[in-house]
């Protein structure tokens, strides 16, 4: 039974992340624990003001209404779990070191589901995108995020680059999903030299053992500027990297590509760094 | 189906890491891919970085009678062991190849004392700590003689390192989830550890038999003790790390020709 973690912060029920534990559950009970935080942290919440967002005086405003839309939530959530009879724990009573709290959380579960639109969106663009990154970079656990709404994948592109971090998430992805692995799988290696998809022998022998349907394809001339096209036009696919924002991977694209295809919300994103 | 991968003397095969690896593949239902380290190849490798399936063998390709004798073997012994098995080179493996081979395997099966010479060695060889330190997948130490996995032993010092190394395991056996389960957790300065409780909510989805021991005192001295009565239990190490592995080897006897592990020990760093 794999522990799957979900994030409800402030008033936010983001439904597409139970949609997805509620899939996971029809193929293999979960342990679904739902973690929920305040709307702001309070203890961070100075070091934010250097942004010029006017918080402070929405604070004790907030605090109060926090308990209050916590404890909705909390009934929402049970009631889901309930109706659907998927196993569940509520972690709460988190006020302060959001980011913190979520690593130790993300230390001891097999996967944490977020929705990169609704993730502390209430703290305007910027400090979400900090908080995201924070989150992404600290979780022990391979992440995944989805963009506004969820629905069942029509086939997965694997990101990869001969990197042991690239490998590592195949690896991470066939542990978790593997009821996915019969799905149209592309390898995806991006370059805008004229070089060949690196250990192309080894990766062939690797990936023919766990995906029945396979290809191998290599992007040319300027992944940076074509890949979110690309991948648009894969349908319903979901990406899997090995990294976010900070590799070798993102080198060949531009150092933020994953960050485009998050916040344009593309795809759902399966993310397992070393 | 996982890629366990085995690395072996090709001069001197040790049967123990290919019992292991047979039983491993048993339980997992998946074929154990051998490859083999060599001394001196009697010819330069041809090539060395294209592996092909060893029934393709080019008419061109160096005669190594050491070689095929131990594939020979190889194949003789996983078909007595029931296993499937698997060859995807023709020539022996030097070290650096077999790190860049873990890249693309779930495991590596790595015998404490590899090392492509005939006679023994002290183990751990450097080829062994060398290979444990660069490999980009678990890799398992096998013991001296390995019959079965009777209970599993998690090292836990609340490092993600010591968590990380349960996942792995984890993922890599869920065919254990009904074997007993003993979290060693040692801490020298404090009482407890703080993350008992979500430790144990991680633990319990997974495994039916989940007992938590908690010791004070030398972590090492405390795992090699908790391990003396208990020849059947599989031991996964995050916690405490390359000074716990090399003590383990040393606590058989003062000889270091015949030092030997008497656990499989699961080695997993990120």
């Amino acid at each position: 039974m794999k522990k799957v973690l979900v994030i409800f912060d402030g008033a936010h029920f983001p439904s597409s992340t139970l949609d997805f534990a509620l899939e996971m559950n029809s193929r293999e009970r979960i342990l679904l624990t739902g973690l929920f935080l305040p709307s702001v942290d309070y203890a961070e919440a100075v070091r934010y003001l250097y942004y010029g967002n006017a918080l402070t005086p929405l604070y004790l405003e907030e605090y109060q209404d926090d308990a209050i839309s916590i404890k909705e939530n909390i009934a929402r959530f049970e009631q889901f779990c309930n109706q659907h009879h998927i196993h569940y724990r509520i972690h709460q009573d988190i006020r302060k070191g959001i980011v913190k709290e979520l690593q130790h959380q993300t230390r001891y579960a097999d996967l944490m589901v977020v929705s990169s639109m609704h993730f502390y969106e209430n703290l305007g663009e910027m400090i979400q995108e900090e908080y995201l990154d924070d989150t992404l970079h600290r979780a022990e656990c391979p992440i995944v995020l989805l963009p506004g709404t969820y629905s069942r994948p029509g086939s997965i592109v694997f990101a990869y680059d001969g990197s042991a971090s690239s490998m590592h998430a195949i690896r991470q992805f066939i542990y978790l999903f593997p009821q996915w692995t019969d799905l149209d799988t592309v390898i995806m290696y991006a370059d805008d030299g004229s070089d060949d998809i690196p250990f192309l022998p080894l990766i062939r022998e690797y990936a023919s053992q766990h995906f029945s349907k396979l290809a191998y394809y290599k992007l040319n001339a300027e992944p940076k500027k074509y890949f979110t096209t690309w991948i648009e036009n894969k349908g319903s696919a979901l990406l899997v990297s090995g990294s976010y924002g900070r590799s070798a991977f993102s080198e060949l694209f531009h150092r933020n590509f994953l960050k485009d295809v998050v916040k344009e919300h593309l795809v759902p994103i399966f993310i397992a760094h070393l | 189906m996982k890629k366990i991968l085995l690395a072996l003397n090709a001069a001197n095969p040790d049967m123990e890491a290919l019992d292991l690896a047979c039983y491993l593949g048993k339980l997992t239902r998946s074929k154990v891919t051998g490859v083999f380290m060599e001394k001196e190849p009697l010819q330069p490798s041809v090539t060395p970085a294209e592996p092909f399936l060893l029934q393709e063998r080019s008419s061109g390709a160096a005669v190594n009678p050491v070689l095929d004798q131990a594939i020979f073997h190889f194949k003789e012994a996983c078909i007595c062991r029931e296993t499937n098995y698997l060859l995807t080179r023709e020539n022996a493996i030097t070290a650096e190849e077999l790190i860049e081979e873990s890249r693309f395997s779930d495991v590596l099966i790595l015998p404490a004392g590899l090392s492509p010479g005939t006679g023994p060695q002290t183990a751990p060889s450097p080829i062994c700590r060398h290979v444990l330190s660069g490999a980009h997948c678990p890799v398992v130490l096998s013991p001296g003689s390995f019959e079965r996995v009777d209970e599993i032993v998690f090292t836990h010092n609340g490092s993600k390192a010591s968590v990380f190394a349960m996942r792995q395991f984890t993922y890599l056996f869920p065919e254990l989830a009904n074997t007993p389960v003993t979290v060693l957790a040692v801490n020298s300065d404090k009482e407890t550890l703080a993350d008992k409780p979500a430790l144990m909510e991680w633990l319990t989805a997974h495994y039916r038999q989940v007992a938590y021991n908690f010791t004070s005192g030398d972590p090492v001295d405390q795992l090699i003790n908790y391990l003396l009565p208990r020849r059947y239990a599989f031991v996964v190490m995050g916690a405490y790390g390359r000074n716990a592995m090399l003590r383990m080897l040393k606590r058989s006897t003062a000889d270091p020709v015949a030092e030997t592990l008497f656990n499989p020990l699961f080695i997993a760093h990120n």
